[in-house]
């Protein structure tokens, strides 16, 4: 039977929050994000302060697929989009598994390799929290009352 | 696949419009953005050439008010019509729990809409999608054209599986808004199906429940 959700437990969720953290603090980068490939944001630490997160999350998830047929040719599972000026901000990609990546958004004060080498270590320390291949969706009864809610929406559409 | 993410007690689905270039995607999208509440969705985003053909998608993201301590994050997007572009449509149509098709209803049009229509269920194949399963909208654009296919001949030749059909002109902002409610409604039921059923599959039958009781009464 195919998957019909991707769940993520408050748990799985937590974690990854705390390694987005560790890795802000070890970096001094602006913001990390955990996206799922879809574009999804599952989780961050720090925002983007230019762009809404979902809006980032989309163009993020675009950029890495597309360009993931260049990095296969490669063999390599890092990406970075490095901008050459010091005002500009630096996103650093990294794949956790085959269905979610890191995104870390660092300025010219940062340290590529350091961001390199720590987002590697986190997106290896995230692994087990989504080898759980938790499939069941949990206690969220209908949803029917969101039909209602999102017909009131769109009402006025 | 919808993501049940429990730490933001959020539901996100993706909604994809798929269809021919030049066939009223872009606009469709733009009707229905600039119509929707500014506090519940983020800003539009068009990655676009100089020409305004879509490059890489249209995209914004609707987030339904928390209710019952649950939200639903729609996420909405547009992919490029235009043949060359295959590899960008598989990429945004991953994932995606939703499609409204935007055909063009030009009388020279018909043939477009039909490649569009194969690439679709192609690429639903190749991301292993049952065509039959994942909730569709037939949206029949420019009806306003002097020279159009009829309702019964766009039906005939592409809704081979008889998913609801709205006629629409996008540039007068007329049908979009029906279209994309009917493919939220058509996404939020199947979710609901989907999470019953995945209840349901987590009790146990209750003929199990008696005969354990009955066994631990005998011990």
């Amino acid at each position: 039977m195919p998957r019909q959700f991707f769940v993520l437990p408050e748990q799985t969720v937590q974690s990854i929050e705390k390694v987005l953290e560790q890795l802000i603090g070890e970096t001094h980068a602006n913001y990390a994000m955990a996206i799922d490939r879809s574009g999804y944001v599952i989780c961050s630490h720090g925002q983007p302060t230019h762009v809404h997160p979902e809006e980032l999350g989309a163009i993020a998830a675009g950029i890495l697929s597309a360009t993931q047929v260049i990095v296969n040719l490669a063999e390599s599972q890092e990406t970075t989009l490095k901008f050459h000026s010091k005002t500009m901000t630096n996103f650093h990609f990294t794949w956790v598994n085959t269905r979610v990546f890191l995104l870390v958004a660092f300025d010219g004060s940062g340290s590529e390799p350091l961001v390199r080498s720590e987002t590697k270590q986190a997106a290896e320390r995230i692994q087990p929290f989504l080898s759980q291949d938790e499939t069941q969706p949990g206690d969220l009864g209908s949803v029917r009352f969101i039909e209602d809610k999102l017909s009131e929406m769109l009402h006025d559409l | 696949m919808p993501i049940v993410n429990h730490r933001a007690r959020q539901i996100s689905c993706k909604i994809v419009y798929f269809g021919p270039s030049l066939g009223g995607k872009t606009t469709s999208i733009r009707v229905i953005h600039e119509a929707l509440p500014k506090e519940h969705c983020s800003s539009l985003r068009t990655i676009e050439t100089e020409e305004d053909r879509t490059l890489f998608f249209d995209f914004f993201s609707l987030e339904t008010a928390e209710i019952g301590g649950l939200r639903v994050l729609f996420q909405v997007y547009g992919v490029p019509g235009q043949s060359l572009y295959r590899s960008t449509r598989k990429m945004v149509l991953m994932g995606a729990d939703g499609i409204i098709f935007v055909a063009d209803s030009a009388a020279d049009r018909l043939d477009d809409n039909l490649v569009a229509f194969e690439d679709l269920k192609d690429l639903l194949v190749e991301h292993n999608y049952d065509y039959e399963d994942i909730p569709l909208v037939m949206q029949y654009n420019k009806r306003d054209l002097p020279e159009i296919n009829p309702v019964e001949r766009l039906e005939l030749c592409l809704n081979d599986r008889r998913a609801p059909y709205f006629e629409s002109i996008a540039t007068e902002g007329k049908g979009v808004r029906e279209a994309f409610k009917a493919i939220c409604r058509e996404v939020l039921a199947k979710l609901n199906r989907d999470l019953m059923g995945a209840q349901a599959a987590r009790q146990p039958p209750a003929g199990v429940h008696k005969a354990e009781s009955a066994d631990a009464s005998a011990n």
